[in-house]
């Protein structure tokens, strides 16, 4: 009993890094500012999550089948991440004070 | 307790939905369906241990994986200009 009381600790400490990161969402104005605060959602409290649930139930199947998301995600999310910023930048998204450097270059 | 959280969760996904509605640029949008479904699969997560059903694991992955190469696709649509 003392291991699912730990588990429900952890799980909310995931959540608040969640809520941290809706937060950040609302909060800043500027893209990149928002892709960055974003991606605590995707790592930190997914991670902090799926450790608690594994906490939570002990070692069996289902805790091996929390593992192996654990890394599909770990793998995924920091390429989509990815893949969108540089979507942006390429797409022709700057930030405010990068737009003269820009028009200088091209 | 786990009930509460997937509550929790429940509101924090529809504050994300509502992101991809009034987001400014398109890629604030795809931003906000990212986190939306990872958001969803932690949903999923804590739905299996409430149920106690294994194979909700199985569509937490296989979600993961579909939304993987969704969200990627469309980032190289939309940089490309359209060409794919």
């Amino acid at each position: 009993m003392i291991r699912e009381i730990i588990g429900n600790i952890i799980i909310g400490i995931g959540i608040v890094a969640v809520l941290l990161g809706v937060f950040g969402l609302y909060r800043f104005r500027d893209f990149f500012s928002r892709i960055l605060i974003g991606s605590i959602i995707d790592t930190v409290g997914f991670v902090t999550i799926c450790t608690g649930v594994i906490i939570r139930n002990g070692i069996s199947w289902f805790s091996l089948k929390v593992l192996l998301l654990i890394a599909v995600v770990m793998i995924i999310n920091p390429v989509v991440t990815h893949a969108i910023a540089r979507s942006a930048y390429h797409g022709g998204y700057r930030m405010h004070g990068e737009e003269d450097e820009d028009a200088a270059d091209s | 307790m786990i009930n509460i959280y997937v509550h929790i969760l429940a509101v924090a996904t529809l504050l994300t939905a509502v992101r991809i509605l009034v987001g400014p640029t398109l890629w604030d949008r795809l931003i906000g369906f990212n986190l939306m479904s990872s958001k969803l699969i932690m949903i999923i997560v804590l739905c299996a241990i409430i149920f106690e059903k294994n194979f909700l694991l199985d569509i937490a992955l296989t979600y993961a994986l579909i939304g993987f190469v969704s969200t990627l696709f469309i980032a190289r649509f939309v940089r490309d200009r359209g060409k794919i």
